[in-house]
């Protein structure tokens, strides 16, 4: 009996030892091939060298972080060039995105890519929508863990972001392992080779995005707290960054003058940590500007350009105000 | 705390770290205690349910076998019970000071002490054996009754009411939480009592045997429903380590995962889209093939959930030194309706076999009492699924179709008998199938008679309906060609006893599924709900 199980105890070794072979060899595809292909992941890797270039180069210098709606809704170089016009002076825009960012995920960004290399730009522009300046909202810990932090933060992202302990483990997991970290992009690239798969999947996710809705799912907090916002606010206040919330303006419903709501405590927490918030919701997109219930389209981010850049352009330029 | 979640594998580790360290007894005592943790985790007022259970049966048990427990033990028992409701039921967090607050330990001293008086009685009377039985049975369902299927009667009677023009006011539903695993523990329970009252099984006097083997934590929420003449003598021997039983653990817990993970919530997925979309009647864009594809999704969502379920249950248990019944064998190449209930939740079909349709009289009395106790015992088996007049209409339609095929004589193939003639039944019987799970995922009529107009209207082949093919196909097509190569679960020791590579290929294939292809949203196991 003792040799057949260490005969199998062998076997199980092996077993393993090919698993572990197959998933470091899937680890190598990933980081060589997999982040560089994908838009996103590629972009995240150059944000610190973005941040870098930014900063170094002449004139007013605005970095412009937010999700999905802020890469569809502006155009840097247009609104760079809008505002050089306006201001008399070179201006430098570069984007920070990353879809679905919510303030918590914005917080770190801004921690990963300016605070961490002792950058500062003039400006630091922060659109949001609809609840993203609230708690609670779903953070994808894997893109958090691999481009947006590092081990030195893990203390304070426990704390404050992650209290879970399958959020914790998915942190500690994601941070060692890139094809863990990025696993949703390998899902979505290897079911795209299915013929329909996007739009299918956007019909499905429609259907249960409506009935989840219907149900309140997942329940939101009866209470809306903004403790994300706050740390955030005291964060940019404590480095002298000068910082603008913009509410973006997402399609409202038929018959509804706005999307959503500013809340009074937003608005209060970034009223007293000494941060404007420029509010573009009305700015007469029409239907035809928008390619979904969200973002808009190429004519739309025109029309959103230039009216951020005229409300800007009424603002005196960051450096020279602090001059 | 459910297998797919870590504080559940933390859970387990500390207890097996502990467990093969120790011996028997404590073996025993730490299972119970894990075993009560783990469902008190739920809501810890649950706990006392299964306790009252747990004692009910322990008296029947040793009543309906002749034995008499000492008064001391007796009144121990009863202390437990009595100490357990003052901790569980009062709302100690709510400072309880109304008479109200104590309803339930004053409801339980009152029950012991009515019992206790009967007792005596009980002991001596000459329907003895029977008084027990009937006791168990009374406490059991009354327990199943109440807390699963109370409301549901007060708003069908209230339904019926309104109809006749009798009710105006809302149906006053009492709004009953559901325990977990409820119908699971109730029907083993009661199988222990029913076996010793038929000299099937001899009754323990281990009261922490007992109450180990109706709380065995790994399949104490959602099956399988073990017998006592299975699972006991497992809790009363002392455990050994076995050679391969590590092994065997580890691939059901692996093939379990992908099950649940991989396969069923990404079904969930597909199968919620079409299933909400046809609840709401938002069905203009939807073609019939649609509807069909997201049927099938639901008939892989529901295996993957159960018999994932039921692999991680195997699984863990083997680990402990346990071996739990085989659950599911390859439902979805079944022949026909007796085939399939031969094939699916196996520890069930065979529960309301042995404990409804063969004392009904099964087919021991010509054809029509056959059909009749077909149809009310899966009409029952139908109710025990959830209190919903869909899951009635689902055990019904079972009940049809297996009186159908008795009727016309259809008799089960093999696929070496005859591969053309099996594969025609394969498909047809999977697809009766699938119209029974469109009665059990709708969730009312109303969505029933869409998906059948749709069905019959409006079949147009969509991208939308080849997408959602594809899909299944990609999650459920390499766990279906394993299956047939372990016969299920039946002959695990192939992928066991096959080459590392092929093993590894396997592991590799089953691991990165779960944990790079799950869905976005974790779904809770769709039997914790019966």
């Amino acid at each position: 009996m003792s040799s057949s199980t260490s005969s199998s105890n062998r076997k199980l070794v092996r077993t393993g030892a090919i698993v572990l072979a197959a998933m470091i060899a899937l680890e190598v595809v990933t980081r060589t091939l997999l982040v560089p292909a994908s838009n996103d992941l590629a972009r995240f890797v150059r944000y610190p060298a973005d941040a870098r270039a930014l900063i170094a180069a002449p004139g007013e210098r605005i970095a412009l972080v937010g999700n999905s709606t802020t890469q569809a809704g502006i155009d840097p170089p247009l609104l760079g060039e809008l505002l050089g016009a306006r201001w008399h002076a070179p201006v430098s825009v570069r984007m920070f995105a990353a879809d679905g960012a919510g303030i918590d995920v914005i917080y770190w960004m801004v921690e990963h890519e300016f605070a961490r290399q002792m950058l500062a730009p003039d400006l630091l522009i922060v659109t949001f929508y609809g609840n993203t300046l609230e708690d609670g909202e779903r953070i994808e810990v894997g893109r958090l863990a691999q481009f947006f932090t590092d081990r030195a933060d893990w203390r304070e992202l426990c704390r404050f972001d992650l209290p879970s302990l399958s959020e914790r483990a998915d942190l500690l997991l994601s941070s060692l392992w890139m094809t863990f970290a990025v696993r949703d992009r390998i899902k979505e690239r290897v079911l795209d080779l299915i013929p329909g798969y996007k739009n299918t999947m956007s019909e499905v996710n429609a259907a249960n995005f409506h009935h989840d809705q219907l149900l309140d799912y997942p329940p939101r907090p009866t209470v809306t707290t903004h403790a994300a916002l706050r740390r955030f606010v005291a964060r940019q206040r404590a480095r002298g960054i000068d910082v603008l919330f913009v509410a973006y303006p997402s399609k409202p419903a038929p018959g509804a003058e706005v999307a959503y709501e500013i809340s009074d405590e937003a608005r209060r927490v970034i009223a007293q940590g000494g941060m404007r918030l420029l509010d573009l919701r009305r700015i007469g997109l029409q239907p035809s500007d928008y390619r979904d219930n969200i973002h808009v389209n190429d004519a739309g981010r025109v029309v959103f350009t230039r009216h951020l850049s005229d409300a800007l352009a009424a603002m005196s330029p960051p450096q020279l105000s602090r001059r | 705390m459910n297998y797919t979640q870590l504080s559940f594998w933390i859970l387990f580790l500390l207890v097996h770290g502990v467990y093969w360290r120790v011996g028997h007894r404590r073996q025993n005592q730490l299972l119970l205690v894990a075993s009560y943790f783990f469902y008190g985790f739920w809501d810890y007022r649950f706990l006392f349910l299964i306790l009252i259970s747990t004692v009910v049966d322990f008296i029947g048990g040793l009543g309906v076998a002749g034995v008499r427990l000492p008064r001391a033990r007796l009144l121990r028992l009863g202390a437990l019970v009595l100490g357990a409701a003052f901790v569980l039921c009062v709302p100690w967090r709510a400072h309880p000071h109304r008479l109200v607050d104590f309803a339930v330990p004053l409801a339980t001293a009152g029950v012991i002490a009515l019992y206790g008086a009967a007792l005596p009685r009980l002991y001596r009377g000459p329907q003895r054996r029977k008084w027990f039985l009937v006791i168990s049975m009374v406490a059991n369902l009354g327990l199943l009754g109440f807390f699963k299927y109370c409301d549901f009667f007060i708003s069908s009677a209230h339904d019926l009411l309104a109809a006749l023009g009798l009710a105006h006011a809302p149906a006053p539903l009492l709004h009953i939480l559901l325990p977990a695993g409820i119908s699971f523990y109730t029907f083993q329970a009661m199988s222990y009592t029913i076996d010793i009252y038929r000299g099937a099984v001899e009754p323990t006097d281990d009261f922490g045997d007992f109450a180990l083997f109706v709380c065995f934590f790994p399949h104490l929420v959602a099956g399988p429903i073990m017998r006592a003449h299975t699972l006991l003598p497992q809790v009363m021997r002392p455990r050994t380590r076995r050679p391969g039983d590590f092994e065997e653990g580890l691939a059901l817990v692996v093939i379990g995962l992908f099950k649940k993970i991989a396969l069923s919530d990404n079904m969930a997925t597909i199968a919620n889209a079409i299933f909400y979309r046809l609840a709401d009647g938002a069905t203009a864009s939807m073609s019939g093939a649609e509807v069909l594809v997201g049927v099938y999704a639901f008939a892989f969502q529901i295996y993957g959930d159960f018999s994932g379920y039921s692999s991680i249950a195997r699984g863990i248990s083997k680990w402990l030194g346990f071996d739990l019944v085989v659950n599911f064998h390859l439902p979805y190449l079944a022949t026909s309706p007796s085939d399939f209930w031969r094939r699916w939740h196996i520890s069930l079909s065979t529960w309301l076999r042995d404990y409804l349709y063969v004392p009904l009289g099964g087919n021991r009395h010509g054809r029509r009492r056959e059909y009749r106790n077909l149809m009310l015992t899966m009409l029952l088996g139908g109710l025990w699924h959830g209190a919903r007049w869909t899951f009635v209409a689902w055990g019904l339609y079972h009940g049809l179709i297996l009186c159908i095929y008795r009727l016309a004589g259809i008799r089960d193939v093999s696929p070496r008998e005859h591969f053309g003639r099996w594969l025609v039944r394969v498909v047809v019987m999977f697809h009766l199938t699938c119209a029974g799970w469109l009665l059990f995922r709708a969730d009312h009529f109303g969505a029933v008679a869409r998906a059948a107009s749709l069905m019959a209207t409006h079949f147009v082949i969509t991208q939308t309906a080849l997408t959602a093919a594809a899909l299944i196909t990609f999650y459920a097509g390499a766990l279906f060609i394993l299956e047939l190569v372990t016969d299920g679960e039946g002959r695990i020791r192939r992928l066991l006893e096959s080459s590392p590579a092929v093993q590894g290929a396997v592991y590799g294939y089953l691991v990165s599924m779960t944990l790079f292809f799950h869905a976005r949203r974790a779904y809770e196991f769709l039997y914790f709900q019966f």
